[in-house]
Protein backbone atom coordinates (compact mmCIF):
# COMPACT_ATOMS: atom_id res chain seq x y z
CA UNK A 1 0.00 0.00 0.00
CA UNK A 2 1.34 3.56 -1.41
CA UNK A 3 1.15 6.07 1.23
CA UNK A 4 1.02 9.57 0.99
CA UNK A 5 4.30 10.49 -0.58
CA UNK A 6 6.11 13.68 0.37
CA UNK A 7 9.25 15.55 -0.67
CA UNK A 8 11.96 15.97 2.10
CA UNK A 9 12.02 19.66 2.38
CA UNK A 10 15.74 19.65 3.02
CA UNK A 11 16.62 17.91 -0.28
CA UNK A 12 16.29 19.97 -2.99
CA UNK A 13 19.99 20.94 -4.00
CA UNK A 14 20.61 18.17 -5.99
CA UNK A 15 18.93 18.34 -8.67
CA UNK A 16 20.08 14.50 -9.56
CA UNK A 17 17.88 13.34 -6.49
CA UNK A 18 15.32 14.18 -4.02
CA UNK A 19 14.61 12.45 -0.76
CA UNK A 20 10.52 11.41 -0.50
CA UNK A 21 8.45 10.12 2.80
CA UNK A 22 5.83 7.53 2.17
CA UNK A 23 4.75 6.45 5.85
CA UNK A 24 7.82 5.16 7.33
CA UNK A 25 9.59 4.24 3.98
CA UNK A 26 12.29 6.71 3.28
CA UNK A 27 13.07 6.65 -0.32
CA UNK A 28 15.78 8.29 -2.49
CA UNK A 29 14.53 9.23 -6.39
CA UNK A 30 17.82 9.39 -8.78
CA UNK A 31 16.79 11.42 -11.64
CA UNK A 32 18.59 10.68 -14.86
CA UNK A 33 20.97 13.19 -14.86
CA UNK A 34 22.65 11.56 -11.72
CA UNK A 35 21.55 7.91 -13.12
CA UNK A 36 24.85 6.89 -14.67
CA UNK A 37 27.09 8.23 -12.32
CA UNK A 38 25.19 6.44 -9.56
CA UNK A 39 25.22 2.82 -11.49
CA UNK A 40 28.65 3.05 -12.06
CA UNK A 41 29.30 3.74 -8.40
CA UNK A 42 26.89 0.80 -7.32
CA UNK A 43 28.46 -1.71 -10.41
CA UNK A 44 32.08 -0.75 -8.41
CA UNK A 45 31.06 -2.18 -5.48
CA UNK A 46 32.21 0.43 -3.96
CA UNK A 47 28.93 1.51 -2.58
CA UNK A 48 28.18 -2.13 -0.89
CA UNK A 49 31.45 -2.20 0.35
CA UNK A 50 31.26 1.15 2.24
CA UNK A 51 27.32 -0.51 3.56
CA UNK A 52 28.98 -3.49 4.72
CA UNK A 53 31.81 -1.41 6.14
CA UNK A 54 28.58 0.97 8.45
CA UNK A 55 30.15 3.79 6.59
CA UNK A 56 27.18 4.25 4.24
CA UNK A 57 23.27 3.86 5.25
CA UNK A 58 21.72 0.86 3.88
CA UNK A 59 20.19 1.09 0.43
CA UNK A 60 17.63 -1.06 -1.49
CA UNK A 61 15.97 -1.04 -5.45
CA UNK A 62 12.22 -0.42 -5.02
CA UNK A 63 9.80 -1.36 -7.73
CA UNK A 64 6.83 -1.17 -6.28
CA UNK A 65 6.32 2.76 -6.89
CA UNK A 66 5.53 3.15 -10.15
CA UNK A 67 2.16 4.99 -9.28
CA UNK A 68 3.76 7.60 -7.39
CA UNK A 69 3.70 10.50 -9.70
CA UNK A 70 6.84 12.29 -7.69
CA UNK A 71 8.91 9.30 -8.69
CA UNK A 72 7.62 8.67 -12.43
CA UNK A 73 11.12 10.60 -13.92
CA UNK A 74 13.33 8.85 -11.37
CA UNK A 75 15.91 6.34 -13.81
CA UNK A 76 15.79 4.55 -10.24
CA UNK A 77 14.21 5.03 -6.56
CA UNK A 78 16.15 3.64 -4.27
CA UNK A 79 14.99 2.93 0.07
CA UNK A 80 16.86 3.54 2.51
CA UNK A 81 16.24 2.58 6.63
CA UNK A 82 15.43 5.62 8.38
CA UNK A 83 18.33 7.29 10.28
CA UNK A 84 17.34 6.68 14.03
CA UNK A 85 17.99 10.91 14.69
CA UNK A 86 18.62 13.51 12.39
CA UNK A 87 21.11 15.92 13.94
CA UNK A 88 22.76 19.52 12.43
CA UNK A 89 26.44 20.39 12.91
CA UNK A 90 25.61 23.55 14.98
CA UNK A 91 23.79 20.69 17.95
CA UNK A 92 26.82 18.70 17.81
CA UNK A 93 29.97 19.07 19.97
CA UNK A 94 33.59 19.59 19.65
CA UNK A 95 34.08 15.64 19.75
CA UNK A 96 31.00 14.98 17.01
CA UNK A 97 32.25 17.71 14.53
CA UNK A 98 35.62 16.65 14.59
CA UNK A 99 34.46 12.40 14.45
CA UNK A 100 32.21 13.75 11.37
CA UNK A 101 35.29 15.91 9.89
CA UNK A 102 37.89 12.72 9.96
CA UNK A 103 35.08 10.63 8.97
CA UNK A 104 34.06 12.54 5.96
CA UNK A 105 38.22 12.97 4.97
CA UNK A 106 38.71 9.03 5.55
CA UNK A 107 35.37 8.23 3.56
CA UNK A 108 36.98 10.83 0.84
CA UNK A 109 40.23 9.39 0.67
CA UNK A 110 39.50 5.69 0.46
CA UNK A 111 36.83 6.53 -2.55
CA UNK A 112 39.84 8.72 -4.38
CA UNK A 113 42.03 4.85 -4.04
CA UNK A 114 38.74 3.27 -5.65
CA UNK A 115 38.20 5.97 -8.11
CA UNK A 116 35.54 7.90 -7.05
CA UNK A 117 35.12 11.15 -5.20
CA UNK A 118 32.58 12.93 -2.95
CA UNK A 119 30.46 15.93 -4.97
CA UNK A 120 30.80 18.00 -2.30
CA UNK A 121 31.65 18.12 1.36
CA UNK A 122 28.33 19.23 3.70
CA UNK A 123 28.39 18.25 7.15
CA UNK A 124 23.99 17.80 6.60
CA UNK A 125 25.11 14.55 5.33
CA UNK A 126 26.97 12.75 7.91
CA UNK A 127 24.62 11.98 11.00
CA UNK A 128 25.27 9.85 14.31
CA UNK A 129 23.75 6.44 15.21
CA UNK A 130 24.62 6.83 18.62
CA UNK A 131 27.95 8.70 18.03
CA UNK A 132 29.11 6.57 15.53
CA UNK A 133 28.91 8.78 12.44
CA UNK A 134 27.16 7.27 8.88
CA UNK A 135 27.32 8.88 5.37
CA UNK A 136 23.36 9.09 3.96
CA UNK A 137 23.95 10.83 0.68
CA UNK A 138 24.57 8.16 -1.60
CA UNK A 139 24.53 10.66 -4.94
CA UNK A 140 27.31 12.96 -3.23
CA UNK A 141 29.59 9.04 -4.43
CA UNK A 142 30.74 9.81 -8.17
CA UNK A 143 33.76 9.27 -10.46
CA UNK A 144 36.55 10.55 -9.82
CA UNK A 145 38.27 12.65 -12.94
CA UNK A 146 42.32 12.55 -13.04
CA UNK A 147 43.16 16.55 -12.44
CA UNK A 148 39.79 17.73 -11.44
CA UNK A 149 39.86 19.93 -8.41
CA UNK A 150 38.12 19.05 -5.04
CA UNK A 151 35.04 20.39 -5.40
CA UNK A 152 34.06 20.32 -1.69
CA UNK A 153 37.47 22.19 -0.30
CA UNK A 154 35.80 25.42 0.89
CA UNK A 155 32.28 23.52 1.94
CA UNK A 156 34.90 21.22 4.15
CA UNK A 157 36.54 24.39 5.16
CA UNK A 158 33.40 26.25 6.62
CA UNK A 159 31.56 23.25 7.74
CA UNK A 160 34.39 21.34 8.95
CA UNK A 161 37.98 22.69 9.34
CA UNK A 162 36.97 26.46 10.41
CA UNK A 163 34.61 25.58 13.16
CA UNK A 164 36.97 23.58 14.69
CA UNK A 165 39.78 25.65 13.96
CA UNK A 166 37.17 28.29 16.41
CA UNK A 167 37.37 25.48 19.26
CA UNK A 168 41.05 24.94 18.90
CA UNK A 169 42.76 28.16 18.23
CA UNK A 170 40.49 30.58 19.89
CA UNK A 171 38.50 28.61 22.12
CA UNK A 172 35.44 29.55 21.60
CA UNK A 173 31.78 26.80 20.12
CA UNK A 174 31.07 27.90 16.93
CA UNK A 175 27.60 26.40 17.25
CA UNK A 176 25.62 29.77 17.69
CA UNK A 177 27.70 31.45 14.53
CA UNK A 178 27.22 27.73 12.62
CA UNK A 179 23.56 28.33 13.66
CA UNK A 180 23.14 31.59 12.13
CA UNK A 181 25.08 31.03 8.72
CA UNK A 182 23.70 27.07 8.81
CA UNK A 183 26.37 26.99 5.70
CA UNK A 184 29.37 27.34 8.60
CA UNK A 185 32.60 29.47 8.89
CA UNK A 186 33.78 31.51 5.94
CA UNK A 187 37.46 31.57 5.41
CA UNK A 188 37.42 35.20 5.28
CA UNK A 189 35.18 35.72 8.87
CA UNK A 190 37.67 33.25 10.41
CA UNK A 191 40.62 35.21 8.85
CA UNK A 192 39.95 38.51 10.94
CA UNK A 193 39.24 36.45 14.32
CA UNK A 194 42.21 34.79 14.59
CA UNK A 195 45.19 36.16 15.95
CA UNK A 196 48.38 36.20 13.86
CA UNK A 197 50.47 33.38 16.26
CA UNK A 198 47.54 31.12 14.91
CA UNK A 199 47.88 32.24 11.51
CA UNK A 200 51.19 30.66 11.11
CA UNK A 201 50.52 27.47 11.31
CA UNK A 202 50.42 25.63 7.83
CA UNK A 203 46.90 24.74 7.45
CA UNK A 204 45.78 28.09 9.02
CA UNK A 205 48.06 29.91 7.03
CA UNK A 206 47.32 27.60 3.85
CA UNK A 207 43.20 26.87 4.13
CA UNK A 208 42.30 29.80 6.02
CA UNK A 209 44.46 32.86 5.45
CA UNK A 210 45.41 32.23 1.77
CA UNK A 211 41.69 31.12 0.96
CA UNK A 212 40.42 34.36 2.48
CA UNK A 213 42.88 36.40 0.80
CA UNK A 214 42.14 35.48 -2.83
CA UNK A 215 39.00 34.81 -2.20
CA UNK A 216 38.58 38.86 -0.87
CA UNK A 217 41.11 39.65 -4.30
CA UNK A 218 38.78 38.36 -6.76
CA UNK A 219 35.74 39.88 -4.75
CA UNK A 220 37.27 43.07 -5.40
CA UNK A 221 38.58 42.18 -8.85
CA UNK A 222 35.24 41.63 -10.11
CA UNK A 223 33.95 39.67 -12.51
CA UNK A 224 35.76 36.39 -12.21
CA UNK A 225 37.76 33.86 -15.16
CA UNK A 226 36.67 30.73 -15.94
CA UNK A 227 39.14 29.50 -13.51
CA UNK A 228 37.69 26.32 -12.93
CA UNK A 229 38.26 25.09 -16.17
CA UNK A 230 41.95 25.99 -16.43
CA UNK A 231 43.14 24.27 -12.96
CA UNK A 232 44.02 20.98 -12.45
CA UNK A 233 44.99 18.97 -9.07
CA UNK A 234 47.03 15.68 -9.76
CA UNK A 235 45.66 12.95 -7.19
CA UNK A 236 48.81 12.34 -5.88
CA UNK A 237 48.17 16.76 -4.62
CA UNK A 238 45.06 16.42 -4.06
CA UNK A 239 45.62 12.99 -1.91
CA UNK A 240 48.38 15.16 -0.46
CA UNK A 241 45.45 17.74 0.98
CA UNK A 242 43.28 15.10 2.63
CA UNK A 243 46.36 13.85 4.70
CA UNK A 244 47.30 16.93 5.61
CA UNK A 245 43.94 18.33 7.11
CA UNK A 246 43.51 15.16 8.86
CA UNK A 247 46.68 15.02 10.61
CA UNK A 248 45.85 18.64 11.47
CA UNK A 249 42.37 17.72 12.36
CA UNK A 250 43.09 14.74 14.29
CA UNK A 251 46.04 16.52 16.79
CA UNK A 252 43.03 19.16 17.51
CA UNK A 253 41.51 19.64 21.14
CA UNK A 254 39.01 21.17 22.53
CA UNK A 255 40.62 23.43 25.62
CA UNK A 256 38.70 26.13 25.45
CA UNK A 257 35.70 26.94 28.42
CA UNK A 258 35.94 25.42 32.28
CA UNK A 259 32.95 23.03 32.54
CA UNK A 260 29.79 23.76 34.40
CA UNK A 261 28.64 20.52 34.16
CA UNK A 262 31.50 18.83 34.47
CA UNK A 263 32.22 17.45 37.44
CA UNK A 264 28.40 18.29 38.70
CA UNK A 265 28.16 14.92 40.20
CA UNK A 266 30.97 15.42 42.74
CA UNK A 267 29.62 18.45 43.81
CA UNK A 268 26.08 18.83 43.53
CA UNK A 269 23.96 18.56 46.77
CA UNK A 270 23.25 14.70 46.18
CA UNK A 271 24.43 12.08 48.02
CA UNK A 272 25.56 8.89 45.77
CA UNK A 273 22.42 7.06 47.55
CA UNK A 274 19.98 9.75 45.73
CA UNK A 275 21.50 9.30 42.43
CA UNK A 276 21.18 5.70 43.28
CA UNK A 277 17.45 6.38 43.55
CA UNK A 278 16.54 8.55 40.74
CA UNK A 279 18.70 5.90 38.10
CA UNK A 280 16.32 3.00 39.89
CA UNK A 281 12.84 5.13 39.25
CA UNK A 282 14.37 5.59 35.20
CA UNK A 283 15.26 2.21 35.12
CA UNK A 284 11.48 1.35 36.39
CA UNK A 285 9.99 3.99 33.84
CA UNK A 286 12.38 2.46 30.56
CA UNK A 287 11.13 -1.31 31.78
CA UNK A 288 7.48 -0.68 31.78
CA UNK A 289 7.49 1.93 28.60
CA UNK A 290 10.09 0.12 26.69
CA UNK A 291 10.64 3.20 24.87
CA UNK A 292 12.49 2.98 21.46
CA UNK A 293 13.78 6.53 21.93
CA UNK A 294 13.73 8.03 24.46
CA UNK A 295 15.06 12.08 25.11
CA UNK A 296 17.47 13.39 28.44
CA UNK A 297 16.98 16.91 28.72
CA UNK A 298 19.83 18.32 30.77
CA UNK A 299 21.42 14.44 30.18
CA UNK A 300 24.85 15.92 31.96
CA UNK A 301 27.70 13.18 31.06
CA UNK A 302 24.53 10.83 30.75
CA UNK A 303 23.89 8.57 34.03
CA UNK A 304 20.47 8.46 33.60
CA UNK A 305 20.58 7.89 29.63
CA UNK A 306 22.91 4.68 31.07
CA UNK A 307 20.43 3.81 33.35
CA UNK A 308 17.81 3.53 30.15
CA UNK A 309 19.83 2.01 27.81
CA UNK A 310 20.47 -0.54 30.43
CA UNK A 311 17.10 -0.98 31.44
CA UNK A 312 14.67 -1.44 28.00
CA UNK A 313 15.33 2.05 26.26
CA UNK A 314 16.42 1.48 22.21
CA UNK A 315 17.93 4.55 22.07
CA UNK A 316 18.99 7.70 23.85
CA UNK A 317 18.95 11.51 22.52
CA UNK A 318 20.82 14.05 25.41
CA UNK A 319 20.84 17.53 25.24
CA UNK A 320 22.70 19.62 27.47
CA UNK A 321 23.94 23.25 26.90
CA UNK A 322 27.21 22.63 28.57
CA UNK A 323 30.08 21.57 26.23
CA UNK A 324 32.30 20.03 29.01
CA UNK A 325 29.32 17.64 30.18
CA UNK A 326 28.77 16.65 26.27
CA UNK A 327 31.99 15.68 26.06
CA UNK A 328 32.39 13.77 28.93
CA UNK A 329 28.71 12.24 27.21
CA UNK A 330 30.52 11.77 24.30
CA UNK A 331 33.70 9.92 25.61
CA UNK A 332 31.53 7.30 27.74
CA UNK A 333 28.81 7.17 24.58
CA UNK A 334 32.16 5.86 22.47
CA UNK A 335 34.01 3.94 24.90
CA UNK A 336 30.81 2.04 25.50
CA UNK A 337 29.70 1.97 21.82
CA UNK A 338 25.95 3.09 23.53
CA UNK A 339 23.26 4.14 21.32
CA UNK A 340 23.71 7.36 23.33
CA UNK A 341 23.59 11.16 21.29
CA UNK A 342 24.69 14.05 23.76
CA UNK A 343 23.67 16.93 21.67
CA UNK A 344 24.18 20.72 22.56
CA UNK A 345 20.65 22.33 23.06
CA UNK A 346 19.65 25.54 25.12
CA UNK A 347 15.93 24.88 25.96
CA UNK A 348 15.33 28.28 26.14
CA UNK A 349 16.17 28.88 22.57
CA UNK A 350 15.90 25.55 20.80
CA UNK A 351 17.02 24.79 17.67
CA UNK A 352 14.34 26.50 15.21
CA UNK A 353 12.76 25.23 11.88
CA UNK A 354 15.09 27.25 9.47
CA UNK A 355 16.72 27.35 6.24
CA UNK A 356 14.86 27.91 2.59
CA UNK A 357 11.35 27.92 3.44
CA UNK A 358 12.19 27.47 6.96
CA UNK A 359 11.90 23.82 5.89
CA UNK A 360 15.32 22.87 5.11
CA UNK A 361 16.66 22.38 8.40
CA UNK A 362 14.08 21.10 11.03
CA UNK A 363 13.89 22.34 14.51
CA UNK A 364 13.78 20.62 17.99
CA UNK A 365 9.75 20.41 17.95
CA UNK A 366 8.61 17.31 15.30
CA UNK A 367 12.29 16.14 14.57
CA UNK A 368 11.50 12.72 15.74
CA UNK A 369 8.81 11.37 18.19
CA UNK A 370 10.04 9.83 21.61
CA UNK A 371 8.61 7.21 23.15
CA UNK A 372 9.67 8.84 26.70
CA UNK A 373 11.96 11.52 28.08
CA UNK A 374 13.56 12.29 31.39
CA UNK A 375 14.35 16.25 32.79
CA UNK A 376 16.57 15.53 35.62
CA UNK A 377 17.45 18.42 37.73
CA UNK A 378 16.37 20.32 34.91
CA UNK A 379 12.68 22.61 35.01
CA UNK A 380 14.68 25.27 37.67
CA UNK A 381 16.59 26.23 34.90
CA UNK A 382 14.21 27.51 32.66
CA UNK A 383 11.67 28.20 35.01
CA UNK A 384 13.62 30.18 37.19
CA UNK A 385 17.07 30.72 35.78
CA UNK A 386 15.48 31.84 32.43
CA UNK A 387 11.93 32.98 33.59
CA UNK A 388 9.48 30.58 31.88
CA UNK A 389 6.59 30.65 33.72
CA UNK A 390 6.36 27.10 35.43
CA UNK A 391 2.99 26.70 33.35
CA UNK A 392 4.75 27.16 30.56
CA UNK A 393 7.52 24.94 31.07
CA UNK A 394 5.30 21.99 32.16
CA UNK A 395 3.77 22.25 29.06
CA UNK A 396 6.76 22.30 26.96
CA UNK A 397 8.13 19.24 28.78
CA UNK A 398 5.08 17.38 28.94
CA UNK A 399 4.06 17.61 25.15
CA UNK A 400 8.17 16.71 24.61
CA UNK A 401 7.41 12.69 24.76
CA UNK A 402 3.79 11.27 26.17
CA UNK A 403 5.33 9.33 28.91
CA UNK A 404 8.38 10.59 31.38
CA UNK A 405 10.11 11.55 34.12
CA UNK A 406 10.43 15.02 35.64
CA UNK A 407 12.54 15.89 38.48
CA UNK A 408 10.65 19.33 40.74
CA UNK A 409 13.49 20.90 42.45
CA UNK A 410 11.38 22.93 45.71
CA UNK A 411 11.97 26.49 46.03
CA UNK A 412 14.07 25.86 49.49
CA UNK A 413 16.35 23.01 47.72
CA UNK A 414 20.11 24.80 47.65
CA UNK A 415 20.12 24.51 43.43
CA UNK A 416 17.16 26.37 43.42
CA UNK A 417 18.08 28.93 46.43
CA UNK A 418 21.82 29.35 44.22
CA UNK A 419 19.72 30.30 41.51
CA UNK A 420 17.97 32.69 43.30
CA UNK A 421 20.53 34.18 45.88
CA UNK A 422 21.49 37.23 42.95
CA UNK A 423 18.11 37.94 42.09
CA UNK A 424 14.62 39.07 43.10
CA UNK A 425 12.53 36.19 43.97
CA UNK A 426 9.21 36.87 41.50
CA UNK A 427 8.36 33.81 41.74
CA UNK A 428 5.90 33.50 43.90
CA UNK A 429 3.91 30.19 41.64
CA UNK A 430 7.16 28.22 41.63
CA UNK A 431 6.59 25.23 44.07
CA UNK A 432 5.74 21.76 44.08
CA UNK A 433 2.49 21.83 45.02
CA UNK A 434 1.82 24.07 42.42
CA UNK A 435 4.23 21.54 39.71
CA UNK A 436 2.30 18.74 41.16
CA UNK A 437 -1.18 20.56 40.25
CA UNK A 438 0.32 21.57 36.64
CA UNK A 439 1.33 18.39 36.43
CA UNK A 440 -1.94 16.89 37.20
CA UNK A 441 -3.85 18.96 34.70
CA UNK A 442 -1.58 17.67 31.88
CA UNK A 443 -1.56 14.24 32.84
CA UNK A 444 -1.88 11.03 34.90
CA UNK A 445 1.11 11.26 37.40
CA UNK A 446 1.94 7.47 37.35
CA UNK A 447 4.35 7.71 40.65
CA UNK A 448 6.32 10.37 42.64
CA UNK A 449 9.36 9.64 44.45
CA UNK A 450 11.07 12.32 47.12
CA UNK A 451 14.94 11.24 46.42
CA UNK A 452 15.41 14.47 48.82
CA UNK A 453 13.35 16.28 51.62
CA UNK A 454 13.00 19.28 48.60
CA UNK A 455 13.75 17.23 45.45
CA UNK A 456 10.78 15.07 44.14
CA UNK A 457 10.32 12.99 40.66
CA UNK A 458 7.41 12.97 39.03
CA UNK A 459 6.50 9.61 36.63
CA UNK A 460 4.04 11.20 34.27
CA UNK A 461 2.17 9.64 31.54
CA UNK A 462 -0.30 11.17 29.00
CA UNK A 463 -1.63 8.65 26.93
CA UNK B 1 13.28 69.88 -0.73
CA UNK B 2 14.34 69.25 -4.40
CA UNK B 3 17.71 69.99 -3.42
CA UNK B 4 17.58 67.95 -0.58
CA UNK B 5 16.26 64.56 -2.81
CA UNK B 6 19.34 65.87 -5.29
CA UNK B 7 21.68 65.53 -2.75
CA UNK B 8 21.12 61.80 -1.31
CA UNK B 9 20.10 60.90 -4.88
CA UNK B 10 24.03 61.77 -5.47
CA UNK B 11 24.81 60.24 -2.23
CA UNK B 12 23.24 56.92 -2.93
CA UNK B 13 24.77 56.75 -6.78
CA UNK B 14 28.14 57.83 -5.31
CA UNK B 15 28.00 54.73 -2.39
CA UNK B 16 26.71 52.34 -5.02
CA UNK B 17 29.71 53.09 -7.47
CA UNK B 18 32.46 52.42 -4.93
CA UNK B 19 30.49 49.59 -3.71
CA UNK B 20 31.98 46.06 -4.21
CA UNK B 21 30.71 43.64 -7.01
CA UNK B 22 27.65 41.34 -5.73
CA UNK B 23 29.08 37.84 -4.72
CA UNK B 24 26.22 36.52 -6.43
CA UNK B 25 28.26 37.06 -9.89
CA UNK B 26 31.31 35.08 -8.36
CA UNK B 27 31.82 31.80 -8.61
CA UNK B 28 31.72 31.48 -4.50
CA UNK B 29 34.52 29.13 -4.45
CA UNK B 30 36.69 30.77 -6.58
CA UNK B 31 39.41 31.57 -3.51
CA UNK B 32 39.44 28.10 -3.10
CA UNK B 33 40.30 26.33 -6.06
CA UNK B 34 43.18 28.81 -6.84
CA UNK B 35 44.48 27.72 -3.65
CA UNK B 36 44.32 24.20 -4.49
CA UNK B 37 46.82 25.40 -7.99
CA UNK B 38 48.91 26.88 -5.46
CA UNK B 39 48.85 24.57 -2.85
CA UNK B 40 48.47 21.38 -4.06
CA UNK B 41 52.06 20.43 -5.56
CA UNK B 42 53.15 21.37 -1.66
CA UNK B 43 50.66 19.38 -0.04
CA UNK B 44 51.69 16.65 -2.60
CA UNK B 45 55.41 16.84 -2.46
CA UNK B 46 55.06 16.32 1.42
CA UNK B 47 52.60 13.23 1.28
CA UNK B 48 55.38 11.99 -0.75
CA UNK B 49 58.19 13.05 1.66
CA UNK B 50 56.20 10.95 4.29
CA UNK B 51 55.40 8.10 2.63
CA UNK B 52 58.72 7.47 1.49
CA UNK B 53 60.30 8.47 4.56
CA UNK B 54 57.31 5.87 6.34
CA UNK B 55 58.53 3.44 4.04
CA UNK B 56 62.43 4.17 4.51
CA UNK B 57 61.14 3.54 8.34
CA UNK B 58 59.83 0.27 8.22
CA UNK B 59 62.34 -1.29 5.74
CA UNK B 60 65.34 0.03 8.06
CA UNK B 61 63.48 -1.41 11.12
CA UNK B 62 62.36 -4.62 8.85
CA UNK B 63 66.04 -5.59 8.83
CA UNK B 64 66.41 -4.73 12.49
CA UNK B 65 64.08 -6.83 13.46
CA UNK B 66 65.58 -9.65 10.66
CA UNK B 67 68.94 -9.63 11.80
CA UNK B 68 67.34 -9.96 15.64
CA UNK B 69 65.91 -12.99 14.46
CA UNK B 70 68.63 -14.17 12.79
CA UNK B 71 70.49 -13.87 16.06
CA UNK B 72 68.13 -15.91 17.99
Amino acid sequence: MIHHTALEPGSFRDPGGRIFTSGDRILRAVMPSAAPAFELARQSGVLDRLVEEDRLVGFASVSDIEAVPQLRDASHVLEHPAVPFISHPYEWSFSLLKAAALFHLDLQIDLLRDGFTLSDATAYNVQFDGVRPQFIDHLSVRPYVEGEVWAGHRQFCMQFLNPLLMWDALGLAPNHWFRGTLEGVAPEDLARMLPLRKKLDWTVLTHVVAQAAMQNRKVKAGTPKAEKRGVTLPKHAFEGMLHGLRRSIAGMRNKAHTTVWGDYAGRNSYRADDALMKAQFVAEMTRAVRPKMMYDLGCNSGDYSVAALENGAGRVVGFDFDHGALELAYSRAQADNLAFLPLWLDAANPSPSQGWAQAERKGLAGRAQPDAMVALAFIHHIAIGRNVPLDMATDWLVDMAPVGIIEFPHKEDPMVQTLLAQREDIFPNYGNDQFRELLGQRARIVRTIDVLPTRTLYWYDRT
Amino acid sequence: MTSKTLISGFGILAMLSVASPAHAYLDPATGSIILQAVIGAIAGATLFFRTTLYRAKSMVLGIFKKSGNEDK
